[in-house]
């Protein structure tokens, strides 16, 4: 009878929050939205390609003086089709226009409505914590430090070791002298008893001593060959000089553009692909230098304020003149980036597999890019570390059409509650032929 | 039935010690450290203090190696990225191919902007998906290094010609055409047959501008005869579509419509369609044939015959059923030994009249008049035969090659555009002609690489490769299909068609040759395109292209209402099929002058005969530079890189040559030119019969054609208005010496401890007894069951009834041998090729190949059967337990897998493998090491005295490595490497569906060797799914068994046994037939 009473307000609450996830997850959000269609040309806080959008809503209200739905249908026709509303010659869409150097903005003719809905809601209510929580890049990041293994639990042992090894030399010092006073001791009582002792000879001829110290030396140096050997051809950390100093921190971490707009090719392909040069020219052809000495100062980014160089070498590479605002075809050339993530020619990785199918978050093996000024290798990328994270990590079993036939046993035990996951291995990806053909 | 005999050789039908050594050791050679230890004294060469050396310094190199720092490696992206190229990901492209002889509508599969491999087109009703083995080995053409680099004018006749631009080249040509012209001058086109109905408007048009303009075809295999029959016959020179698919009885007269006549890629799938014994008929195929042909060794009865019987044959023939007919008789015409045999396909064809299909692969038109009349008088035409849609596959003439010669003799010629054949080598008139066109003062030649034909031309305007360029094509009559490139030319080559183009203008405008890039001018941003105009160099026959589709093909349709519309999807599709329907013409044949021509050819027979014939791999020579079809294994012989002289077992044993002594070399003299080639003795050779593969002894090629066998051209003799490919006098001279052939007959043989009829590696049966030949399968694969109750993994078929299981179902009866798999293997899987040395070492790498079983007491003539041998995946298999790294192992898909990485070669797999598929790399062959000295120059020759392969590598090198299949790794040397199911593709296809979030669809996944079969023999898929092609092929059918399956390896490829169109006592009157009977006939023949 108890378990009864027990029972059903559990099964409630799950009821009702699960209709609540379920109602959550199908309303887009407004942060994401923004971060994959808006944020190549506008921020929040400040003017980029586009204007500052903070304020915006009330701008346009003020302006026109509109209740709430007028602003925001106002809004969502400019969003769908600003140039549309320019040649309407809507005052306010035409002021801006001028205003923006008669830039264009991109037309989101196809953008669903709630989409829209959702990115106004968001101009207006960015900062509010409640609504859009402050996510940290160190949460992204934490599942790629435990799967990776090598760089995490160093932090937390450091200090245990040390003690340790306090521990251990000094109780050594302690046993030595200890050792030594006892034979000093007995010398000493033997010669008082008139033994005759025989010449001391000095402790390193000692045979016990040679074996000792040859067996200390020969560990010594087979430790450190193999571990030598284990990490060659390891590059993590690798962190070259590239042809343009290009900031991750900058560019993914401040102004938020998603990962995927500039490595377009990670969800669809076998390889992220390093963005070409007209990725680069879709924003700056109209940002022509870089950001000022107080946004870097606000930001903590390295480098001179209102740097033209390094923009000056996308422009030299896409033949660019901004002078004239014109291609010179004759005078492009490729950058030649120095590549950092190098797997070995018999391994077989797909991006798309990851990305789309497995759902994995790029910081998951490149680690907190939008923090790193320079580019480095935060996993170590060898087997191991795959292997251990394909052990680990759980497909998305139920939720995927793929892994509907042919797996009823797991289907099975995961109704009744034998399994908890399908882990990669579960389903072969710990075979060899899964990467290596 | 397994109560049959097999054999592959003839060393093995006699149990010669050497093969039985061979059979029993993998490896047929010893280490080479015995070599490096040891000489005659029982001293070593090599002295401790050597060995030392060798130990510090390998020591020293290691430790250097491997301490080096990484190298840093570049990342170059586009600097405007194309949209349609996603890196990584494949772009299929339909387009077409045309070599001049061989049609196939395809798909261009390339990665990141380079063609990497040939499919067929699904879309297509005459290839249908499928492709023969030169279609898919012609993408390694493109990246040939023999290719010429760009146009030049030779200055002096003997030296190489001088590179210039485009623009000069055309500066001194474009004038010469209207002075020419103008002087009334002749300016040939000298071409191989041209199916592109744009290129024929445009040489239409050319001779419009340049009235003195003439346009000559010849085939270099020569189709002339039929055509000139058919002009006799039908009033009408062409050549009428077959339809294998409809036909109930096929006879052919050496007609090896399935490997190399006329139109292999249309025809074995059609013939493949009525090979299916399961619904109760077959086909009944006969063939006639003094060379044992692939079509041949596909028939259900074959006869074999010298060729002066097998022409009095087709006389024969014709009488018997003229007697039926009431047609009249053909008088006098000596018997044949194969009177009898005759006798019954008539009768069989009398009762199915107008359901068969009779077709005779002699060059000359009084044979060809013959089997007209005969497909005439059992009222063919209009039914299997048809007019209505001709096929255009060769539309030359041998006369006009002829009278072209004449003509340049005479000096009426005053300039000669050579495309797309090379008459300096391949027909017989070749020196004539090299002699003849010196009279001419302009001599062009658009070959695109460095050939025979160089030696006489003055201006190299090469032309693009075919995936470089825009083409359509007209294969039949109503059947359109577009070509598009798959790359941009990779040297500086220009389409034969715009050079066409070009001169037809009045003047040049240097405005055209800034060459840039189309492609790359799409993916400019709108800003770019609108203020600066780029000079588009746009292949004008594109234009031209699409201006003759707009005008001509596009109102035979009414489906699409807009050009635009219509072009996309022809253009998509690559195919545009409506097929014509015109009138089948009125016979009206003259049979008997043209009997009496026979009668009086056969009439000076001498007692050998030779005929000339084409390979299935490398064709007429085109293909001689193209080292996967050379490294082909022949179909029938088994022979790599090499042409011979093919001899019956009883000639040989009359010149005194015993089962050891293949390889002896002959001269051979017939109508006037002498070649000294080895002979291969051939199980299946009429007696009396010599056999020579054309296209071979190329003197200008590449590394890989050069000087490989002898060129047997000039035996061809100019008769009756066409080339002869028989010679009925021929006199062989034995030189004493021998000279090695490279044959994989005896490499990798499936052990069967002298007792093969009682393992089961074939089972094989007859039509009439279908029932009796599953029942027998049935019981046997039951006490097999029984036998392997007992299992070394329990507890395993849980693991492999989860998710997928991959199998394989081969069937043995679509199955013609052909290659086609071997070659798509290759292009797909990376595998190296080795060269002839190492071919005859039993190095070669094939993941996929063809034994050719005989079996019956006749060695003149036995039967044959083909089966594909790869990795047969097996659930228990040998290989796996045995390999001390476990590098091959079992995945849970039922995979037997082989991790490169962790091989460390000791090929004990290769040794305990059942089936023989594994191979090693014992040189680093395409350059996977960054050691250079690890690579082994596949011709490095030299071995057996004849170093005539020249030196230097084929296929590692920076332009040929291009065809390498990024997704697959190249290996490097002393790794094993074997079939690996197409594991890329199983994943592509699993990968693409989890992304969709859908299940895995039967067909998703397709095997290289699956697409490429152009009869459809192989499927491959997912066996745990019920409903999958493949589970059903191999659970429903009776005829399913796996090769031996008694030592309960458990296979995941299944085979279906050979059924032959035959009655019983047929069969059992092959199976007895002795040779002595054989001889007797020959005598009586004689007499």
């Amino acid at each position: 009878m108890h378990r009864k009473f027990n029972k059903w307000p559990f099964f409630l609450l799950t009821l009702i929050s699960l209709l609540l996830t379920i109602g959550a997850s199908a309303q887009p959000d407004g942060r994401q939205v923004f971060k994959s269609n808006c944020a190549t040309c506008h921020m929040m806080d400040r003017p980029l390609t586009g204007p500052a959008l903070d304020g915006a809503f009330e701008r346009v209200k003020s302006f026109h003086g509109f209740d709430d739905e007028q602003t925001v249908q106002w809004l969502e026709k400019w969003i769908r089709n600003s140039q549309a509303m320019i040649q309407d010659g809507d005052e306010y869409a035409v002021q801006i226009f001028n205003e923006w150097n008669k830039v264009p903005m991109n037309s989101f003719v196809s953008l669903p409505e709630e989409d829209i809905l959702a990115v106004i809601d968001y101009i207006q209510n960015w900062n509010n914590p409640e609504k859009y929580p402050v996510k940290t890049a160190q949460a992204a990041a934490a599942p790629a430090a435990e799967a990776g293994g090598t760089s995490a639990g160093a932090s937390g042992g450091v200090s245990t070791n040390l003690l340790l090894i306090i521990l251990l030399v000094s109780l050594l010092v302690i046993s030595l002298i200890l050792a030594r006073v006892t034979k000093v001791l007995g010398k000493v009582s033997r010669e008082m008893e008139g033994e005759e002792l025989p010449a001391e000879r000095p402790f390193y001829t000692s045979k016990k001593f040679v074996i000792l110290v040859s067996v200390v030396l020969v560990s010594f140096i087979g430790f450190q060959a193999v571990k030598g050997a284990v990490s060659l051809g390891k590059q993590q950390n690798y962190a070259p000089d590239q042809p343009i100093k290009y900031s991750h921190k900058l560019h993914a971490g401040v102004l938020k553009i998603d990962c995927k707009y500039c490595h377009y090719n990670s969800f669809r392909g076998k390889t992220a692909s390093i963005p070409s040069v007209n990725v680069c020219m879709n924003c700056h052809k109209y940002v022509n230098k870089g950001p000022d000495a107080a946004f870097k100062a606000q930001y903590q980014l390295d480098g001179p304020a209102n740097d033209t160089v390094e923009i000056a070498k996308i422009y030299a590479a896409a033949g660019w003149d901004p002078k004239k605002q014109e291609y010179h075809k004759d005078k492009q050339k490729p950058v030649e980036w120095v590549r950092i993530h190098n797997l070995p020619d018999h391994v077989y990785f797909n991006h798309a597999q990851h990305v789309t199918a497995g759902k994995i978050e790029c910081q998951t093996c490149h680690g907190p890019v939008e923090e790193y000024e320079v580019m480095k290798q935060f996993a170590p990328l060898t087997m191991g570390w795959c292997i251990t994270c394909h052990r680990e990590t759980k497909v998305d079993f139920n939720n995927n059409g793929y892994y509907d036939k042919y797996f009823e046993k797991y289907h099975e035990a995961l109704d009744k509650g034998e399994i908890n996951g399908v882990t990669v291995e579960m389903i072969g990806g710990t075979e060899c032929q899964k990467c290596h053909y | 039935m397994d109560t049959n005999k097999y054999w592959q050789s003839l060393e093995e039908l006699k149990s010669d010690p050497e093969f039985e050594r061979k059979k029993y050791d993998e490896f047929p050679e010893k280490l080479p450290l015995a070599s490096l230890m040891d000489d005659q004294n029982g001293k070593s060469p090599t002295s401790r203090r050597d060995f030392l050396k060798y130990v510090g310094f390998s020591i020293t190199a290691a430790t250097l190696a491997a301490s080096c720092e990484m190298p840093v490696r570049k990342a170059i992206p586009y600097v405007f990225a194309p949209e349609q190229i996603k890196p990584g990901t494949a772009v299929y492209y339909a387009s077409t191919f045309y070599d001049g002889s061989d049609y196939a509508s395809i798909l261009i599969k390339t990665r990141d902007g380079r063609p990497i491999k040939i499919e067929g087109n699904e879309r297509s009703s005459i290839n249908k998906g499928g492709t023969i083995a030169r279609v898919q080995g012609s993408v390694l053409d493109l990246y040939n290094n023999n290719r010429k680099q760009g146009p030049a004018i030779k200055v002096d006749p003997a030296g190489p010609g001088k590179p210039v631009s485009w623009l000069d080249m055309d500066k001194k040509l474009l004038p010469q055409f209207g002075f020419l012209s103008g002087k009334g001058k002749e300016i040939t086109i000298l071409t191989s047959t041209i199916i592109s109905p744009s290129t024929k408007k445009l040489i239409e048009d050319f001779k419009a501008k340049y009235p003195t303009v003439k346009h000559v075809q010849y085939d270099p295999v020569s189709y002339s005869a039929l055509l000139d029959a058919n002009k006799a016959s039908f009033g009408k020179r062409s050549i009428p579509e077959y339809h294998f698919d409809k036909a109930t009885h096929i006879v052919s007269f050496a007609a090896d419509f399935l490997g190399t006549w006329l139109a292999p890629g249309e025809f074995a799938p059609d013939y493949a369609v009525n090979r299916k014994p399961e619904n109760g008929k077959m086909s009944r195929h006969i063939q006639f044939e003094s060379t044992l042909s692939l079509t041949g060794s596909n028939a259900d009865l074959r006869v074999a015959l010298k060729p002066s019987d097998l022409k009095l044959a087709l006389l024969r023939l014709y009488n018997e059923l003229a007697s039926k007919s009431g047609a009249p008789l053909i008088s006098a015409v000596p018997k044949t030994p194969a009177d009898d045999k005759i006798k019954k396909t008539a009768d069989e064809l009398w009762k199915n009249r107008g359901n068969s299909i009779v077709i005779c692969g002699i060059n000359n038109r009084n044979e060809q008049e013959i089997v007209n009349g005969i497909n005439e008088m059992l009222g063919n035409y209009g039914k299997t035969i048809s007019f209505a849609s001709a096929c255009n596959y060769k539309q030359g003439s041998d006369k006009e090659l002829a009278a072209l010669i004449t003509r340049m003799k005479n000096k009426k010629v005053g300039g000669i555009l050579i495309h797309n054949c090379n008459p300096l080598f391949d027909n017989s008139m070749a020196a004539e002609f090299g002699k003849a066109v010196k009279n001419v003062n302009m001599r062009i030649s658009f070959a695109n690489a460095h050939n025979e034909t160089d030696a006489i031309a003055q201006y190299f305007c090469p032309t693009h490769h075919y995936l470089e360029a825009w083409s359509d094509a007209e294969p039949k009559k109503g059947y359109f299909s577009l070509g598009q490139p798959g790359i941009r030319n990779i040297f500086d080559t220009r389409q034969f068609e715009d050079s066409l183009l070009t001169w037809m203008q009045d003047g040049l405008n240097p405005a055209d040759y800034d060459t840039q890039d189309e492609t790359e001018n799409a993916a400019l941003p709108a800003s770019a395109k609108s203020e600066k105009k780029p000079k588009a160099y746009r292949s004008k026959f594109y234009e031209y292209i699409q201006a003759y589709w707009k005008e001509n093909i596009f109102p035979l349709q009414s489906k699409f209402g807009s050009f635009q519309a219509f072009w996309d999807k022809a253009l998509h599709d690559g195919v545009f099929e409506m097929p014509a329907t015109e009138e089948d013409p009125v016979y009206s044949g003259d049979v008997i002058s043209a009997a009496t021509g026979i009668k009086s050819t056969v009439g000076m027979r001498g007692d050998m005969e030779l005929t000339l014939y084409e390979k299935v791999g490398i064709g007429n020579g085109q293909y001689a530079d193209n080292p996967w079809l050379q490294e082909l294994p022949d179909p029938i012989t088994k022979a790599t890189w090499d042409n011979y002289v093919l001899m019956s077992v009883s000639d040989a044993e009359k010149f005194g040559l015993s089962a050891n002594d293949q390889g002896r070399v002959f001269e051979v003299e017939a109508n006037g030119y002498k070649v000294k080639l080895p002979v291969v003795v051939q199980p299946g050779q009429a007696a009396g019969t010599l056999s020579i593969a054309l296209g071979y002894g190329r003197t200008v090629s590449g590394k890989a054609g050069m000087h490989v066998g002898k060129n047997a051209y000039p035996f061809q003799s100019f008769k009756n208005g066409s080339f002869q490919n028989i010679m009925h006098k021929a006199v062989l001279s034995d030189t004493g010496t021998h000279y090695k052939v490279a044959r994989t007959q005896m490499h990798h043989v499936i052990n069967s401890e002298g007792k093969l009829n009682q393992r089961t590696i074939i089972f094989e049966g007859i039509l009439p007894e279908l029932e009796h030949l599953t029942g027998h399968i049935k019981e046997k694969r039951e006490e097999f069951k029984k036998i392997n109750e007992a299992t070394l993994y329990p507890g395993f078929d849980e693991v492999y009834s989860r998710g997928h299981h991959w199998e394989m179902s081969i069937d043995l009866n679509a199955c013609i041998g052909c290659g086609a798999c071997a070659i798509a293997c290759h292009a797909e899987n990376n595998v190296p090729v080795v060269g002839k040395t190492e071919v005859s070492r039993a190095h070669e790498m094939h993941w996929m190949r063809i034994d050719r079983y005989y079996t019956g007491e006749d060695m003149e003539n036995p039967d044959i059967v083909f089966q594909p041998m790869l990795c047969q995946h097996c659930d228990n298999a040998p290989c796996e337990n045995v390999c001390p790294v476990n590098a091959t192992n079992h995945s849970s898909e039922g995979l037997n897998q082989m991790a490169y990485n962790r091989c460390v070669g000791t090929r004990y797999c290769a040794n305990n493998c059942p089936y023989k598929v594994r191979r090693f790399n014992w040189y680093d062959l395409l350059g996977a090491d960054s050691i250079a000295g690890n690579e082994k120059p596949i011709m490095d020759g030299g071995v057996y005295g004849v170093d005539n392969f020249g030196s230097g590598d084929i296929m590692v090198n920076e332009l040929t490595r291009m065809v390498l299949n990024p997704d697959v790794t190249v290996r490097s040397r002393g790794v094993m490497e074997k079939c690996s199911f197409c594991i890329q593709r199983i994943q592509e296809g699993k990968l693409a569906a989890k992304k969709e979030g859908r299940e895995l669809r039967d067909g998703d996944v397709k095997s290289a060797c699956m697409q490429a079969c152009p009869t459809h023999a192989i499927t491959f898929g997912d066996g745990n799914d019920p409903d999958s092609k493949v589970a059903r092929s191999l659970k429903e059918s009776d005829r399913t068994y796996y090769v031996i399956e008694e030592i309960n390896t458990r296979p995941s490829v299944g085979y279906k046994a050979k059924v032959r169109n035959r009655s019983a006592e047929e069969d059992m009157e092959r199976k007895k037939h002795v040779r002595s009977e054989a001889d007797n006939h020959e005598e009586e023949a004689h007499s």
